[in-house]
């Protein structure tokens, strides 16, 4: 496949990143408190990997792509620390023994996921998206 | 060198801007908990800068020159409280006192080794053995005081054999043993299955070690816990292998067995009673092998001591139940709804699931019992049977299957205590001013050969008409005790009483002020009696109304004397002088006036009523508005509330003092210049101040209001919560004279010393009780926290609720006069009692959001006489709300309570906190502000995802809301008058100024922010930099 002949790992972590968000959001839908603005915020990051895979598809491979992962990761990371200022009573409690597991372990996948998703950009950023010629 | 590709540059950029954008956010997080961050690292936001003067500022003193006196004073006041707290219900043949100097003790039952203390959670008795601080088990206390213990049987109850069968719990995640119940959080859609009795089965112990038992005294330990969080309920099942029970508070199989063998190989047989909740017993009481019963409930930390002393003869038993006894606790009305119980619109149904987890509203109880709690019921349905009317004698009800029977019903009497002496008290007089006080004087005289002491307990009987208001035959109305009386020594007892409280409410009454609702006296004849509990005193009330002892049943030890009951006339039915102020105010708790004819209220002129379960109830819509929590709403409403005035005022110049600098009071609140005081705040200090009464009350610098520390729990401040006595202190408090340092000795002490709630009431002993406040006073001032939350005033309704450890008595009156006692204590050392939980909680499971439903009646004369005294006197400074609801409003919004009731009726003056915020929807801050209450225990982001948002974020609408903001101002201002005096004042004058410094971490998190900015800035440079270049060289 051509599309893919061009592109370094960087475009397959960033790919990854997105399907790690996409699964987290189900996760946090679970959690005891769901914030709808958190959803947005990691969709926005989601839809910026989709609109990169399409531009990435141009023959002039704007170098301007290179950008995205940093954009993501920054994204993802406004998302995870905005998240957790919701979850502090509810992981307290559970730390406490108040809570159950069950009603925090939504939200504790999300929040891995996210960071494990920030961590993927991180690498991404380091690389060019394109293939050297 | 090799120049740098621009993509690792740009990975660095990414990093930092990561980075820099997780610090930024978690500012927020941090501002929001900075006093709980400051509270854990030691640090403080403010330093007292102290200018010339020749005031100390110290408006509160300790009585004590060291930590270390105050830890042995503490020590003593709880062994003593213990001791007195000790009630002798059973002595034969010389059971008790023991001889330690020549007798040798056997101490049976696995939970001797480890008995119950306190309870789980509030009342934990938790400490750091690494101190060098000591908690007294029953084992240990018997060895300090020299009593001479059979090893054999220790080492075979901590040996492997039994070590299955030791009373277990899950507490925090952690298996705990001593324990049983566990607490739980979260809704329960069933009620608890399980309880461990934790004792071993008889065929574990060996000939040999029965042998050693057998010229020893047998001590045996029957123990129940206690916890918050958690109840008893009869679908439990005894989890012990092998173990059985028919009622978790009746005996189980291995306790009898244990029982039957230490009768077997003793030379008595002593019981000890380690349960707060009270246990089946009759079949201990009627058993000739058993000489001696003594009830101790879960004593503290030190109480043991106390106990031992009592076991001696050291110290005389001088207790009284605080409790009735009965043969079968199914027999109490309250159990008929007690437990489980859904809404048909709950989540719980499948398929008509309206209301939410969100809501929290699923659960609901009816008190059909009405005031018929306790032996209010026990006695007044007695009384009735002696008088054959009512329906008194018949089957429903009885436990027996027979006609009701009190001698089947009842083991021992509310009030009841023995003592190893004897006693004859002689009611002399008793006297009423309607409007003033009413005294009974009561000559007692030690007609034994034993020093002790002896409670006076003084009852009434209002006139009864069937049909008309309900009336308890026997009512506690007021009690004192004389001090140790050597034998023949007598001593005269004068018990004053407040005659309001013998009024009864009257819903439908009108007054001439055309208000509804009075406390009402009827004409009549009143029967005042004295007796070693309620139903000694009704006998004798009897006696004297029927001129002959037909009829009665006299218990064991009791006596009956009609000339212990005196009478006195009302001539005319009054229902104005106690009804100032009052109206209804709790008519939307009644459950009929909700759905009409849901339930027949237990009435004394038919006694086959108020028995059934409601077991389900359909919301009307009215309900529906407070189970979905739109009680009230914001509104745009225009008038003049000032705020951020520069009126020179300062907190500390309300405080009175002598010329000497000495603590007189504060300025009335209902001076002028409070309001000029409150005028300063700006709206975001209030905001700040009503939201964030999470970790402690905010300070507020406008108006010079110190932040302020307020803990759990009743037992002292809980370790889990102040980890010693120097938790709260900060460095810069070093000049205090009660400072604390984290290097002494005594920093990491527990405070949580005292006996349980239960065995303070049975103390029955007024100054004891209030030097039990003293002395949290001074766990106050050496702690540097100024506010306990305790003591706990909802009613023992039920005896299955496992956290009436925490709470008095079922009777209102003693709760009453205790809980003023022990207030009046804390405030003279400046410590804020915080009592809780206002009100109507009465069972653990599912108490957030659960509808309670009750008499207008019943409310009044039952759980809110307990929150009466203290609140009305103002010794209480602050009172917690409950989590339940009140009818269907969320008890800290329910206005009839927090305002009609409490402001208005009975001129409390303190602060309003919730609990802590367990759902955001329903205790929620616009009903709690708009119905009366007060400050939320909750911070900054806890409203973030209700459908209202935070009061920061509503900051708009508030600004619109005039009447909103006139009850925030209000409901700071009783917090302002308060704290003014308590001594979270002590070194606050206006010579001192206080001043806002960054804490060490706040700069290491700027420095952090800084750095990781200039970084990402400087590695973006740099990345453009090189892709100049590369861009260059590819050209």
């Amino acid at each position: 496949m051509s599309y893919l002949k061009n592109k370094t790992a960087a475009f397959y972590l960033m790919i990854a990143a997105a399907i790690l968000s996409i699964i987290g959001i189900f996760f946090y839908r679970t959690s005891y408190v769901v914030e709808t603005h958190i959803q947005i915020i990691v969709c926005a990051a989601v839809a910026l990997t989709v609109v990169m895979a399409v531009l990435a598809g141009l023959k002039s491979e704007p170098r301007f792509l290179n950008l995205c992962a940093t954009v993501n990761a920054v994204i993802l990371g406004v998302a995870l620390i905005l998240s957790a200022s919701a979850q502090m009573d509810p992981l307290g409690f559970w730390i406490a023994g108040l809570y159950t597991y069950a009603q925090v372990k939504g939200y504790i996948f999300f929040a891995v996921l996210i960071l494990i998703a920030i961590i993927f950009n991180l690498i991404a950023s380091f690389m060019d998206l394109y293939k050297k010629k | 060198m090799k120049a740098k590709k621009p993509s690792v540059m740009r990975g660095l950029m990414s990093i930092f801007a990561v980075l820099l954008a997780i610090l930024i956010g978690a500012g927020n997080v941090l501002n929001a908990r900075t006093a709980f961050l400051n509270s854990r690292l030691g640090t403080s936001n403010y330093k007292t800068i102290k200018h010339e003067s020749d005031k100390d500022g110290i408006y509160f003193d300790s009585e004590f020159k060291s930590i270390e006196d105050v830890v042995n004073a503490l020590q003593n006041t709880a062994a003593e409280i213990a001791s007195e707290g000790a009630v002798l219900l059973k002595n034969e043949n010389a059971g008790l006192p023991i001889n330690k100097a020549s007798e040798k003790v056997t101490l049976w039952g696995l939970n001797s080794q480890e008995p119950v203390l306190g309870g789980l959670v509030g009342s934990s008795v938790a400490l750091d053995p690494t101190t060098g601080q000591k908690a007294y088990g029953l084992e240990e206390a018997l060895a300090e005081k020299g009593f001479n213990l059979n090893a054999d049987m220790i080492a075979f109850y901590n040996g492997d054999a039994t070590a299955d069968y030791r009373m277990r719990s899950q507490f925090f995640g952690q298996e705990v043993f001593g324990h049983s119940l566990s607490p739980i959080f979260w809704a329960m859609p069933v009620g608890p299955m399980e309880y461990f009795v934790g004792e071993a089965p008889a065929s574990l112990y060996g000939d040999e070690l029965l042998a050693s038992a057998d010229d020893s005294v047998a001590l045996v330990v029957l123990s129940r816990d206690n916890s918050e969080a958690a109840d008893y309920s009869l679908a439990m099942h005894n989890t012990t292998p092998g173990d059985s029970f028919e009622r978790p508070l009746a005996l189980s199989q291995y306790e009898r067995d244990m029982i039957a063998l230490a009768k077997a190989h003793s030379t008595r047989v002593v019981v000890l009673l380690n349960a707060d909740s009270p246990m089946e017993i009759g079949e201990l009481k009627d058993d000739e092998g058993i000489n001696s019963i003594l009830w101790i409930g879960a004593p503290g930390m030190y109480g043991m001591l106390g106990v031992a002393d009592v076991l001696s003869g050291d110290v005389n038993p001088s207790g009284a139940l605080p409790d009735t006894y009965a043969a079968n606790v199914t027999s109490n009305p309250a159990m008929a709804n007690f437990g489980v119980y859904l809404y048909d619109n709950s989540e719980y149904m499948e398929g008509n699931a309206v209301l939410t987890e969100a809501n929290k509203a699923n659960w609901f109880v009816v008190e059909t019992e009405g005031i018929y709690v306790g032996y209010k019921y026990y006695e007044t349905r007695y009384e009735d049977t002696v008088l054959g009317v009512n329906g008194a004698a018949s089957e429903v009800g009885s436990t027996s299957g027979g006609p009701w029977n009190y001698a089947n019903e009842i083991v021992y009497p509310f009030g009841f205590g023995l003592s190893y002496t004897s006693f004859e008290q002689k009611l002399e007089s008793v006297s009423v001013e309607v409007g003033g006080t009413g005294t009974a004087t009561v000559s007692v005289t030690n007609t034994g050969s034993v020093a002790g002491k002896s409670i006076v307990e003084l009852y009434v009987q209002a006139p009864y008409t069937a049909g008309g208001l309900e009336k308890a035959a026997v009512n506690l109305i007021g009690y004192g005790k004389t001090d140790v009386l050597q034998p023949g020594a007598s001593e005269t007892v004068t018990v004053s009483f407040d005659p309001a409280y013998i009024a009864s409410y009257d819903q439908n009454a009108v007054k001439a002020d055309g208000t509804q609702g009075a406390w009402v006296l009827d004409e009549g004849t009143y029967y005042f009696a004295i007796g070693n509990g309620a139903h000694e005193a009704l006998n004798n009330i009897l006696a004297l109304k029927q001129k002959s002892e037909d009829g009665l049943f006299v218990n064991k030890y009791e006596t009956v004397s009609a000339d212990n009951a005196k009478t006195w006339e009302l001539g005319e039915v009054d229902i104005e002088t106690y009804s100032a102020n009052v109206k209804n105010a709790l008519q939307d708790a009644d459950i009929n006036n909700l759905i009409p004819g849901t339930v027949e209220y237990m009435t004394r002129a038919d006694w086959t009523k108020g028995w059934e379960t409601i077991g389900m109830l359909h919301p009307s819509d009215a309900m529906m508005v407070g189970l979905t929590n739109n009680t009230y709403s914001l509104s745009e409403n225009a008038g003049n509330v000032v705020w951020g005035a520069q009126n020179g005022l300062r907190l500390c110049d309300f405080i009175l003092t002598d010329e000497a600098g000495n603590f007189t009071g504060v300025l009335d609140i209902n001076d002028a210049q409070w309001n000029q005081l409150m005028d300063q705040m700006s709206l975001e200090e209030a905001i700040d101040f009503i939201e964030q009464g999470g970790d402690d009350l905010e300070n507020i610098d406008s108006i010079g209001f110190p932040r302020t520390y307020m803990n759990d729990g009743p037992l002292g401040f809980v370790y889990d919560q102040v980890g010693g006595y120097a938790t709260k202190w900060a460095a810069s408090n070093s000049d205090e004279p009660t400072y604390v340092g984290s290097d002494s000795p005594y920093a990491k002490y527990s405070m949580a010393v005292m006996p349980t709630a239960p065995v303070v009431a049975a103390t029955f002993n007024k100054d004891l009780i209030e030097r039990e406040g003293e002395m949290l006073g001074e766990e106050s001032l050496w702690s540097n926290d100024a506010s306990i939350i305790g003591p706990g005033l909802n009613l023992h309704r039920s005896p299955y609720c496992a956290r009436n450890h925490e709470y008095f008595s079922e009777d209102p009156m003693l709760s009453n006069i205790t809980a003023d006692a022990y207030c009046k204590g804390c405030t003279s050392k400046g410590l804020m009692a915080e009592p809780k939980h206002l009100a109507f909680n009465h069972q653990e499971m599912n108490r957030a959001g659960m509808s309670t439903f009750f008499t207008e009646q019943a409310g009044r004369e039952t759980e809110l006489r307990c929150f009466q005294g203290c609140m009305s006197d103002n010794s209480a400074k602050m009172v917690m709300t409950a989590f339940n609801r009140i009818g269907t409003v969320f008890a800290g919004a329910h206005a009839g309570v927090q305002e009609q009731i409490v402001r208005n009726e009975w001129g409390y003056t303190g602060g309003i906190i919730t609990d802590m915020v367990n759902g955001a929807d329903y205790m929620n801050w616009k009903d709690s502000i708009l119905g009366g209450g007060g400050a939320m225990l909750s911070n900054a982001t806890t409203y973030d995802t209700t459908e209202w948002g935070t009061m920061t974020a509503s900051k708009a609408k508030i600004a619109k809301d005039a009447v909103f903001q006139q009850k925030m101002k209000d409901a700071i201002k009783y917090y302002a008058y308060t704290i003014a005096g308590s001594n979270a004042m002590n070194g606050i004058t206006s010579d001192v100024e206080l001043v806002y410094v960054r804490t060490w971490w706040q700069n290491a998190y700027l420095a952090a922010t800084i750095c990781a900015g200039v970084l990402t800035a400087l590695f973006a440079v740099l990345y453009v930099l090189r892709l100049v270049k590369a861009g260059k060289e590819r050209k």
